[in-house]
């Protein structure tokens, strides 16, 4: 099949099931044939830049890319187009990857605090395992297009919780680098100081592939470290887990959903087969993550909308809990960002502490399955760890690792985000694992192993499966192989 | 940096309170107004609790 036909083929399947889940922003059908023509070429020519040439995908609408609108899921800007490819966008065409469709997404990443799934340009992102439920977000889009094989990878973005929640949801493969490993230029900013962008795929080595291909230097983000990514090969991966050390705490699991738990206790299990070196491992209890990060959050994002909240534009946006929350973020005061910041370097040496008694932390992608799409989010009957894209309830208890997404995110760690089965309910249940900064390689070759030994990232809806059960390929075999 | 954070200390000791019932619809304008600007005095005060070693600063991204 030459790169054209599978562009052709990708782009009619997206515009056809797409709808289905309320994923499509936009598709790209002219962008997206001219670089499969040029995949074909350089493939032709024997001259594959990477093993992404002529391989299609998906980008969140908070990403600019020439030839489509950049909306930012948010009516306001519906019919706005940016003149430049993002630069993650523009290294995954230097590696001949083929963009064949903006995907959707919560309105301005979640910025403000949404109470329901609708607050989307596109409605609600639909879950392709149960349509009755939401596909998670803030990258609605990316995760339910992957997960319903419309593309075998999809770029995401996550300030607090966004690439993790619809990967857990939709029972995908996610990707949350460090921050600063890849460039955010062309990027909506929702904070400067926790945004990071990242792939959702079928697998941790689909994600090694498009990471490898987007991470490092960029003049134009004065923020990126201008550290690559490279996995690690197969014999330093297999010395690596070996010596792991996870650390783990459980009570977490305890309180989990009663339809999410037993997939999530069974997932620890398989992963203590591969790697069985479990350490007795939490969170300093006494940081308030949740006030962290809402703070730094509402702060950052009140400023970069300031004009949109102060204007009547705000007003075509659906949700009226997450302008009620925009509007009140303009009133932060300097001295609380500013202590929220000086406490987010009280954390990075807390879990620099933390790191020497472990490798990586274990826990819950999410506590619970996908959320019915009526629901409002901040419903008092959720489960713990069921809320929308924050966990953030003020002065909650935070029992063993629960509170490992705003910490994460506060501290900059990167996160991998891997299915380990499924609820009582039928929906996809997952796992995370987080490292210290830079730790990508330790994480992906960890899923991969677990990911060799089970198949819970292969299983698709039935709904769809009439699509072809493709991957990426064997980073493992071919590793060794160079 | 690794003196222990406390935070919260005597909320907890306030006198209970009756707490009305709001009566409005839970997407009405002004309650969620009320609401918001309340989680944000409610997280301020948290964050004003924790204690921060004098020295700690700001992570920030500005070099000249």
């Amino acid at each position: 099949m030459s790169a054209v036909e599978l562009a052709t083929e990708t782009v009619d399947r997206l515009a056809t099931a797409g709808p289905r889940y309320n994923s499509i922003a936009a598709l790209m059908r002219a962008r997206a044939l001219r670089e499969a023509a040029a995949a074909d070429r350089a493939i032709a020519k024997g001259d594959a830049p990477s093993p992404l040439v002529g391989i299609p995908y998906g980008a969140k609408d908070l990403l600019a890319a020439r030839g489509a609108p950049t909306t930012w899921g948010a009516a306001p800007y519906k019919d706005r187009k940016l003149p430049l490819d993002a630069t993650a966008i523009a290294k995954l065409k230097r590696a001949g990857a083929v963009l064949a469709a903006k995907l959707a997404m919560v309105e301005l990443a979640g910025g403000g605090g949404y109470r329901y799934p609708s607050a989307s340009l596109q409605g609600p992102g639909l879950n392709p395992w149960d349509t009755g439920r939401w596909s998670g977000g803030s990258s609605s889009g990316s995760a339910a297009a992957v997960a319903a094989g419309l593309v075998p990878f999809a770029l995401g973005s996550e300030t607090s919780g966004s690439i993790g929640t619809p990967s857990a949801y939709c029972g995908v493969t996610g990707l949350r680098p460090t921050y600063g490993l890849v460039s955010r230029h062309g990027a909506m900013a929702l904070s400067w100081t926790l945004d990071k962008i990242g792939p959702l795929a079928r697998s941790a080595t689909d994600c090694a592939y498009v990471l490898v291909a987007i991470a490092g230097p960029d003049a134009n983000d004065p923020t990126v470290s201008g550290k690559r990514f490279r996995p690690l090969d197969a014999g330093a991966a297999d010395d690596a887990i070996g010596r792991v050390r996870v650390g783990y705490a459980g009570e977490e699991m305890e309180r989990a959903g009663d339809t999410a738990k037993d997939a999530l206790l069974r997932g620890v299990e398989e992963l203590g087969r591969i790697a069985p070196r479990f350490v007795e491992a939490r969170l300093p209890g006494d940081i308030p993550y949740g006030p962290m990060v809402v703070t730094v959050i509402g702060a950052e994002e009140a400023t970069i909308f300031a004009d949109l909240i102060e204007s009547d534009q705000l007003d075509l946006m659906p949700d009226e809990k997450q302008k009620a929350g925009l509007r009140a973020a303009l009133d932060i005061r300097a001295r609380d960002y500013l202590q929220a910041m000086r406490l987010r370097t009280v954390l990075a040496a807390r879990m620099r502490d933390l790191f020497r008694e472990c490798d990586v932390i274990l826990s819950a992608g999410r506590t619970a399955t996908a959320t019915p799409i009526g629901q409002a989010l901040d419903a008092p009957t959720l489960p713990p760890g069921a809320s929308g894209a924050r966990d953030t309830a003020p002065g909650a208890p935070r029992p063993g690792n629960v509170g490992l997404i705003p910490a994460g995110n506060l501290a900059g760690l990167p996160a991998i985000f891997f299915p380990c089965g499924f609820g009582t309910d039928g929906l996809p249940v997952g796992l995370q694992l987080v490292g210290p900064p830079f730790s990508e390689p330790l994480l992906i070759a960890l899923v991969e192993a677990y990911q060799r030994s089970t198949d819970h990232h292969l299983r698709r809806p039935s709904t769809v499966s009439e699509v072809p059960n493709v991957s990426l390929g064997d980073r493992s075999r071919s590793a060794s192989e160079r | 940096m690794k003196e222990p954070i406390e935070r919260g200390s005597g909320f907890a000791q306030a006198e209970p309170t009756a707490i009305e019932q709001d009566t409005r619809d839970i997407d009405d304008r002004e309650r969620l107004a009320e609401e918001a600007r309340a989680q944000a005095e409610r997280m301020a005060k948290e964050l004003r609790a924790a204690k921060v070693p004098i020295e700690a600063e700001p992570p920030t991204g500005y070099r000249p």
